[in-house]
């Protein structure tokens, strides 16, 4: 147990960086660290008060519908489908591929302790991030809702338990995720795809529970819960628990939650090192082509490395580009069928004004979520040294990574506007307003992501979910990038919507000048001193 | 030629480089030796520009690699102690790259097909790097800084992972270069080594250079190891 507590705090230590913060000593060091820990306070505080907000706003409808335990239901299962989600990209490099195993392997200390820490770990990084929505929806259902003594005993069990079970989920089809990509030749594509389909189908079953016209309105409680039981068969039991205090159903829920974590530690136990060897086996190509050897540009050599980069993460593709895809593919179905609401919404007097204004903003919003800029300076990780000790410009570094956010925001900002155009019949000067202030977006984002983690940089990764789900530099990118996508949506100017879309966009281009100018002056100078 | 001069480099209040000066003379294989946290890489790492240094400076050919890192690095190589090299290129890919940054024309293909041959990494090339093991990584970092034929190969124990015949090729590539009028300048633990290969030697100890001139200077008719641990005694007491 000693062993098994020790390497799970080295491991959380090391996730959340908290020895950075521990072991900060002087004034220097201090200073390093702090702006860190506020970011983290004020991000987690943030987020927990939108969420008190939205929880207590949804909780005064559902007590009219006399139905207030709904918002438990959905948070659980929002908790954890996310626990599920994150566990499927986390467990490669976590549990299998782990820089780290061979070495603990080597140590006095049981293959199964091992195992058992790093799934433990997994559980610990759900629970954390649960806590940023169960504790917010704890306090506002207390303020709002009489509850008993029974409620905040069986909240706080289930509290616990509630990751529990995703964290397996979740390991269980990474694992075979990870098992069937190795196979491939080309593995990176493959579980590039593979990463795509999943996140499609969570959305399609999300769109499912959402589609609930046909309930009516006095029976909407259980169909609610049963559409949610339907996904998680689960909810069901977390209702009666928490609903009904029902003894039986949380002993249910705890003996099924340790009952199936000792089941998969087991079995994970016994194929442990195949699977793992499996995983990192490599193809052998042997020969290269001849023809592969070709010359090029200093900048074009270092667009290519940035590429291939890029490819070579299905989860840095997934964080990056999957809002892209879906924008497309929305807007590719609404043209292909939406014949009839096309042409009610052609009816709308002004439509192409709203659009032109609508448009860009949605665009950008679709720009600051796919930034790859943001972790692509913590991303050069141990390798930094290369570009360092390389006769290589900086700047010319900066702007190969800008370009690879760009060959991502470029073209689907151009087939995304030529699609819109194509719907809403907008004349060129509208059509070039609709491209403009998007494309000012993408500059603005690509070298606004890599200026904040010049800032809050991070080399010290062992798994790239650190650096590229939830670091520092991704987290105050998204803020930045939003505040400035969402800004005309609040700053209500009365001029005629096309004009004013301009506008946005050539107040966005002044702040990328700007924005650029810092970057190649002070960003420069950032990263020689990195 | 290149010349460190009063170079100071500080880790919050560790004093990592006190007021270092040294000069590396074309030809010269110079090697720099010390015990672990001496302040060897820190020098190499200021030396190629990886990290920042307080005061003083480092001239190639007269050239200050603080005013003029580019031109500084275009005629330099330098090898790690710990290749990390980018895992998710083909061997061949990473060579391609550091072909093109050194601007090599279409002659990059005789030279690493040449250098893969001799160190035996030739059938390894279009596998990722991902794939290699230590020694194949300091291999491909060897390939790397010779192709571009520099006049400048700073190394951070380059003999660790090795093979015995890879080993044996990059002293007699040190020795051919050299002559040419390469300048190399690499730091080891491997006492013997740099006894038998050098011209030249600096110890540091406790980032001050105790001890540096021609190696049969410093070693009259002692061993390195001799004089080394004398040095290092002479701390103790």
């Amino acid at each position: 147990m000693k062993k098994f507590l020790k390497l799970t705090k080295i491991n959380l230590y090391t996730f959340f960086d908290i020895h950075k913060i521990i072991n900060a000593r002087g004034f220097k060091e201090v200073k390093k660290v702090l702006p860190m820990l506020l970011l983290y306070i004020f991000s987690f505080g943030f987020l927990a008060f939108v969420i008190y907000k939205g929880v207590t706003f949804t909780l005064d409808g559902l007590i009219a519908l006399n139905m207030p335990y709904i918002i438990l239901v959905t948070v659980m299962i929002i908790v954890s489908t996310y626990s599920a989600i994150m566990t499927v990209f986390k467990i490669n490099k976590t549990l299998f591929n782990a820089k780290d195993y061979t070495f603990l392997l080597s140590l006095p200390i049981k293959k199964s302790i091992i195992i058992s820490s790093k799934i433990f770990n997994l559980y610990i990084i759900n629970f954390v991030f649960g806590a940023m929505l169960l504790i917010p929806t704890y306090i506002a259902y207390i303020v709002k809702v009489d509850v008993d003594i029974w409620f905040h005993i069986m909240y706080l069990i289930t509290f616990v338990l509630i990751p529990v079970i995703p964290t397996i989920i979740g390991s269980i089809i990474g694992t075979l995720f990870t098992a069937i990509i190795s196979k491939f030749k080309y593995k990176n594509s493959f579980d590039i795809l593979i990463s795509i389909a999943f996140i499609f189908i969570i959305y399609y079953l999300s769109y499912k529970v959402q589609s609930m016209s046909s309930a009516d309105l006095a029976n909407i409680s259980n169909f609610i819960v049963d559409k949610f039981n339907n996904i998680y068969p689960l909810t069901k039991v977390y209702l009666n628990i928490i609903k009904e205090n029902s003894i039986f159903d949380l002993i249910f829920f705890i003996i099924i939650s340790i009952g199936l974590y000792q089941l998969f530690k087991f079995g994970l136990v016994k194929f442990f090192d195949n699977i793992n060897s499996k995983l990192s086996e490599v193809t052998i190509i042997n020969k290269y082509r001849e023809k592969d050897v070709k010359v090029s540009s200093k900048l074009y050599a270092l667009y290519k490395k940035e590429i291939k980069r890029y490819f070579s993460s299905s989860l840095y593709v997934m964080n990056t580009a999957i809002g892209c895809i879906m924008l497309l593919l929305v807007l590719g179905a609404f043209a292909i069928f939406g014949g009839d609401t096309i042409n009610k919404l052609l009816e709308i007097p002004e439509l192409s004004n709203y659009l032109v204004f609508y448009g860009p903003l949605v665009f950008g919003v679709f720009c600051v979520i796919s930034c790859t800029t943001n972790s692509s300076i913590s991303l050069e990780g141990k390798n930094l040294w290369i570009l360092k000790s390389l006769p290589i410009n900086i700047k010319d570094i900066f702007i190969s990574k800008i370009m690879v956010n760009l060959t991502i925001l470029f073209p689907t900002i151009l087939i995304a506007s030529i699609m819109l155009a194509f719907i809403s019949h907008l004349n060129v000067i509208q059509y070039l307003i609709l491209l403009f202030t998007p494309v000012m977006y993408a500059l603005f984002i690509s070298g606004c992501g890599l200026l904040i983690n010049l800032f809050f940089p991070d080399f010290n990764w062992t798994n790239e979910v650190k650096v590229i789900k939830q670091s520092i530099a991704v987290l105050a990118s998204l803020a930045v990038g939003m505040l400035v996508a969402m800004a005309p949506l609040f700053i209500r100017i009365d001029i005629n919507k096309t004009l004013y879309s301009f506008l946005v966009g050539v107040i966005v281009l002044f702040l990328t000048i700007i924005l650029y100018y810092i970057l190649f002056n002070k960003g420069k100078r950032i990263f020689k001193s990195l | 030629m290149i010349e460190i001069k009063n170079v100071t480099k500080k880790y919050g209040n560790k004093m990592a480089l006190n007021d270092m000066s040294l000069t590396i003379e074309s030809g010269d294989i110079f090697a720099f030796v010390g015990h672990n946290g001496a302040g060897k890489t820190t020098c190499i790492k200021c030396m190629t520009d990886i990290i920042e240094f307080e005061n003083g400076d480092i001239l190639y050919d007269g050239i200050s690699i603080k005013n003029e890192p580019l031109k500084c690095k275009k005629d330099l190589a330098y090898i790690p102690d710990n290749p990390d090299l980018y895992e998710f290129l083909k061997g061949i890919d990473y060579l391609n790259f550091i072909a093109d940054i050194f601007e090599i024309d279409n002659s990059r293909l005789e030279k690493i097909n040449k250098y893969a041959t001799e160190f035996g990494l030739k059938d390894a090339l279009g596998n990722p790097i991902g794939s290699y093991s230590h020694g194949m990584k300091q291999k491909l970092a060897i390939i790397g800084a010779l192709i571009h034929e520099p006049k400048y190969i700073i190394l951070d124990e380059p003999f660790v992972g090795l093979d015995p015949v890879a080993t044996k090729k990059l002293k007699d590539h040190m020795i051919e270069i050299t002559k040419k009028g390469t300048s190399i300048f690499f730091s080891t633990h491997v006492l013997e080594v740099a006894e038998k290969l050098c011209n030249k030697i600096a110890i540091i100890k406790d980032g001050k250079l105790i001890k540096t001139g021609l190696m049969h200077d410093v070693l009259k008719d002692k061993s390195l190891e001799d004089i080394f641990m004398e040095l290092e005694n002479e701390k103790i007491s």
